[in-house]
């Protein structure tokens, strides 16, 4: 015998009735979010707007992994810390923004910088893990523990006013990419951008966050077609999106 | 011929959380049950109908109760 799911509250039937209309998500596909859980690694550019759509959406919990305080210049883009803000963890300010913003969701903040002794157990028990992180050892970390743990990775990264963004499904398939085939070595400090050229216009991570937020919600739902396979690449000043095809590099030495 | 077994009052509710707690009620129900709907004339009316053929639900009734409210029996499909 089948348990009988469970009813919608009144205040639910309201929030998520954009969704229930949807047919592929319905109410199925909504309680599949309320019972899911995701991990944001990086509270910052694109990990604000990525928490928000899914705290929105009703993804019932939300690990968000950030070790740092706010300062006054992530204000121009992290949308859910604010100016009262400053100085204060920046997993504090995402707690209360996503509480006042659904209360169904159980945010789980952990003020802790990723590392090879706490990536693994901070992952295990999630179903997606999103990267917004900001620098390549942890883009290497997020992706090596998240294969060997076969989690589904939403990736993105930014430039100015460029980003890319895809999906690794670390399914165990043999062809499936990992963000090392695509970056098989990080770049040498010469080629890593210096501080004059750190600038990134605001609502470009904001663009790149929702489509990792899409992407997101598509793995949990299992609908659509993800990125996996592809890397979208997102040029804001002429405005043009292009996909490439992401296929697994034979000599990558994947961490199995 | 089955009865009517769940019944549903939309006449205060509006477009498109008709369409939504109708979508919610059948969801519940056993193929072949029948959900009796109460809702009043013109969008709501016209809504929920289209979205019971659009979901694969059949409707068996469709008649005027007076006013503007409406009566619609939908006969849940097989599934949705």
């Amino acid at each position: 015998m089948t348990e009988r799911p469970a009813a919608f509250t009144p205040e639910q039937m309201e929030r998520y009735s954009r969704h229930l209309l949807l047919r592929e998500v319905g109410p199925r596909g909504q309680r599949r979010l309320l019972a899911s859980r995701v991990m944001v690694v990086g509270a910052g550019g694109l990990g604000c707007p990525v928490l928000a759509y899914l705290a929105a959406a009703g993804v019932g919990t939300l690990d968000v992994v950030d070790s740092d305080v706010v300062e006054p210049s992530n204000l121009q883009r992290q949308i859910l810390h604010g100016t009262p803000d400053i100085g204060r963890p920046k997993t504090d300010s995402a707690r209360e923004a996503l509480a006042a913003l659904n209360p169904d969701v159980r945010v789980v903040p952990h003020a802790v910088r990723l590392d090879e002794t706490n990536a693994a157990d901070l992952m295990a028990s999630v179903d997606v893990v999103v990267d917004g992180s900001d620098n390549f050892a942890t883009r290497y970390l997020v992706s090596d523990t998240a294969r060997r743990l076969r989690k589904p990775l939403v990736a993105a990264a930014l430039f100015r006013f460029e980003g890319q963004v895809t999906v690794f499904p670390n399914d165990g398939l043999p062809d499936s990419a990992c963000y090392r085939c695509l970056f098989p070595t990080p770049p040498p400090p010469g080629f890593l951008p210096s501080c004059q050229e750190a600038g990134i216009l605001g609502a470009v991570p904001g663009l790149l966050g929702s489509i990792q937020a899409a992407e997101t919600l598509k793995v949990l739902l299992g609908i659509g077609e993800s990125l996996a396979g592809r890397l979208l690449l997102v040029d804001v000043l002429a405005m043009e999106f292009r996909t490439v095809r992401l296929h697994r590099n034979p000599a990558c030495r994947h961490e199995e | 011929m089955p009865s009517v077994t769940e019944h549903l009052d939309l006449t205060t509710d509006v477009c498109p959380m008709t369409v939504v707690r109708t979508r919610l009620a059948l969801e519940d129900m056993a193929a072949g049950a029948l959900l009796e709907v109460r809702l009043l004339e013109g969008e709501s009316l016209d809504n929920v109908a289209a979205y019971c053929l659009e979901d694969g639900h059949g409707i068996v009734a469709r008649e005027a109760l007076g006013g503007r409210t409406w009566r619609l029996v939908v006969r849940r499909g097989d599934d949705d």
